[in-house]
């Protein structure tokens, strides 16, 4: 899928105050990429993954996917998008506490006519590929911070998105832990799927990966 | 895992919320049911009286008490030549009309209630062949011997109840008016009170030979009686034929209007039953306005539901639940609380109306009834029907209750589409 973003502007007010979260960002995900987003926080990044995503709506410019402008698409063409096309590894996980880790991996599959035995197939097979099948029946409160953050990848990964967007996926993780998850999004883009991955981490941003960065809502490439 | 599972599972999470939403249904439907069912249970027991008879409607008028004698018209009734009969058939949802002379036979130390009834006409008669009120939850007439045909004359059809009490058998013989009758049959009249009872039934001429012998000055009226029963055609309105009889009887007996009596169960409800027409209204308005409370309730309780559940229902937005999905789901939630609070409230309201009705015993005004009830004497047995379930009531009851839960899911769930992923996110 390729994603190409075209002087896209997204303010937000804050009492008398304008915020330019998101100023004037034109950039290309090429199919198969895999491509960091840096920045500091509050410089914008999880604003511009949301933008990507529709999860939240651009005040001025336009998204192309493939080719189409997705301010063209009805909501119905959205909410196929975020859930077919679209894995997003949110930053805090955004877990539901009282569903266990097999039926929060399964949420994007819950409206689907799929037989019951083919959902839990495919949210074992995305457990599988974040390395956690061992934990299907535990509650995320019963997980650790790096267990979490796989659960919402494998979630992520349940209906084989072409583009992943992972919100600062390492942070608050340890050293060790971070270096598997980025592993594996890695090894995701090797299989082919596009990456985006926003963090401020340093350890990922020094890697020889295509670079953006943030800075108070622009973006520069390197 | 479905749509339907998750809420079920999001119900089984917020106990004490849900509890709080089922619980309110539950005392609505418990209420409304629990009146619903004693207030159709009162229909039952006045109509009973009349289905067991065949009738709908019971016509009688009343004239002043002539001088004791042995033998008399029972309770003043009037005689009514059965001429009338055609004027009453003439009426166009009149199915059929019968009539009975109800006189008492004073027997030291009590009063014997007889009726003459007419064999051929077995419409509409208080003992008749083949009475089967088993789909009404009533007593079948289960009887000993035979009922009366038209051959008969000095042949008597006696309730069991007064047989047993005098030691009388088929094939006995009784006394009445100083007349020796043979016993053809018992009837057994205690499983329900009907419109006509009575103690011993003979044959209609016979009886008017007897009233006449006692009571010349009826002569004059020659082939009459002093209790009609009228049927109607099913669905008819029974108010307009009665006052259309009542209009028929004035005219044909010259009576002023307060010495005719047309009755059907409807007229008797508040005599027989005790409780009065503003009461029953007065319990329907209090459950109808329970029902309107509950219903906000529940909206209320769904949409601080919702509330709680923006965080997740942004979550669900965000990995590409559709608008149809989240709606879906708050209306399963609210559906199965409307249905859990409806089937227990349908339950443990038809157990008050059960409860109710088992200590309940109902006894015919004697307006309908022609029995001499002075002090010691025994009088017609009460009405003692079981309260049956009535699936109108029951599918009533759960639709309500799930009007009210999907209700609230409804105007909850307008709140929870309306949402933006970005937006309930930022709740977390």
């Amino acid at each position: 899928m390729r994603v190409e973003i075209k002087d896209l502007t997204k303010t937000y007010r804050k009492g008398d105050n304008i915020i330019r979260a998101v100023d004037g960002v034109s950039a290309t995900l090429e199919p198969g990429s895999f491509t960091v987003l840096w920045g500091v926080s509050g410089s914008g990044k999880s604003t511009l993954l949301n933008l990507i995503a529709s999860i939240d709506r651009p005040t001025e410019g336009e998204i192309l996917v493939d080719g189409e402008p997705m301010s063209s698409w009805s909501e119905e063409r959205l909410t196929r998008y975020r859930n077919r096309e679209i894995g997003f590894i949110f930053q805090s996980f955004y877990l539901i506490p009282s569903l266990t880790v097999l039926e929060n991996v399964s949420l994007p599959l819950v409206p689907d006519r799929l037989p019951a035995s083919e959902k839990r197939e495919r949210a074992l097979r995305a457990l599988e590929t974040a390395g956690l099948t061992h934990r299907t029946n535990h509650l995320p409160v019963e997980l650790s911070g790096g267990e979490q953050q796989r659960v919402a990848i494998a979630r992520a990964l349940v209906n084989e998105p072409s583009l992943l967007l992972a919100d600062e996926p390492t942070s608050d993780l340890d050293t060790e832990t971070g270096q598997r998850i980025l592993a594996l999004l890695r090894e995701l883009n090797s299989r082919g799927t596009t990456v985006l991955v926003a963090t401020h981490d340093p350890r990922i941003a020094e890697r020889p990966y295509q670079r953006w960065v943030m800075q108070d809502g622009s973006l520069s490439q390197s | 895992m479905s749509i339907i599972a998750l809420a079920w599972k999001e119900l089984t999470r917020r106990k004490s919320r849900s509890a709080l939403t089922v619980l309110g249904i539950f005392f609505a439907v418990a209420l409304l049911v629990a009146v619903v069912a004693v207030l159709s249970y009162f229909e039952r027991v006045v109509a009973v009286p009349f289905e067991a008879a065949g009738a709908d409607i019971q016509a009688e008028t009343f004239i002043e008490a002539g001088p004791w004698s042995r033998t008399r018209l029972a309770r003043n009734l009037g005689p009514i030549p059965v001429s009338i009969y055609e004027k009453i058939e003439a009426l166009p949802e009149v199915t059929a009309v019968g009539g009975l002379l109800h006189f008492w036979d004073w027997q030291d130390p009590e009063m014997l209630n007889i009726a003459g009834i007419d064999p051929d006409n077995q419409m509409v008669c208080p003992v008749k062949e083949g009475v089967s009120l088993k789909e009404t939850g009533t007593a079948t007439v289960s009887l000993e011997g035979r009922l009366l045909t038209k051959q008969d004359t000095y042949h008597a059809l006696l309730d069991q109840r007064y047989a047993t009490r005098h030691g009388l058998k088929v094939g006995g013989k009784v006394n009445i008016a100083g007349r020796e009758f043979e016993i053809v049959g018992l009837a057994d009249l205690a499983g329900v009170t009907r419109v006509g009872q009575a103690e011993a039934f003979i044959p209609l001429h016979v009886a008017q030979e007897i009233v006449h012998d006692s009571q010349p000055w009826t002569r004059k009226y020659g082939d009459f009686v002093n209790l009609i029963l009228i049927k109607i055609q099913p669905g008819a309105d029974k108010e307009a034929n009665r006052k259309k009889i009542a209009a028929i009887l004035q005219q044909a007996t010259g009576l002023d209007k307060s010495r005719i009596k047309v009755l059907t169960g409807e007229t008797i409800m508040d005599q027989t039953t005790g409780v009065s027409a503003v009461t029953r209204a007065l319990g329907r308005w209090i459950a109808v306005i329970m029902l309107v409370g509950v219903a906000l309730l529940v909206v209320k309780a769904s949409l601080a539901a919702v509330g709680e559940r923006t965080a997740e229902i942004g979550i669900m937005k965000a990995v590409g639940w559709t608008n149809r999905s989240v709606r879906a789901l708050v209306m399963w939630q609210t559906a199965f609380q409307g249905l859990i609070g409806g089937v227990l409230g349908l339950i443990v309201g038809y157990l008050i109306a059960w409860a109710y009705a088992l200590t309940a015993k109902f006894t015919l005004p004697q307006v309908l009834i022609p029995y001499s009830c002075k002090p010691g004497e025994a009088g017609p047995p009460p009405i003692s029907l079981p309260l049956t379930v009535s699936w109108q009531i029951a599918a009533g009851a759960i639709l309500i209750a799930l009007a009210m839960g999907v209700l609230g899911g409804l105007i909850a769930s307008r709140r929870a589409v309306a949402l933006r992923p970005a937006e309930a996110l930022r709740h977390i």
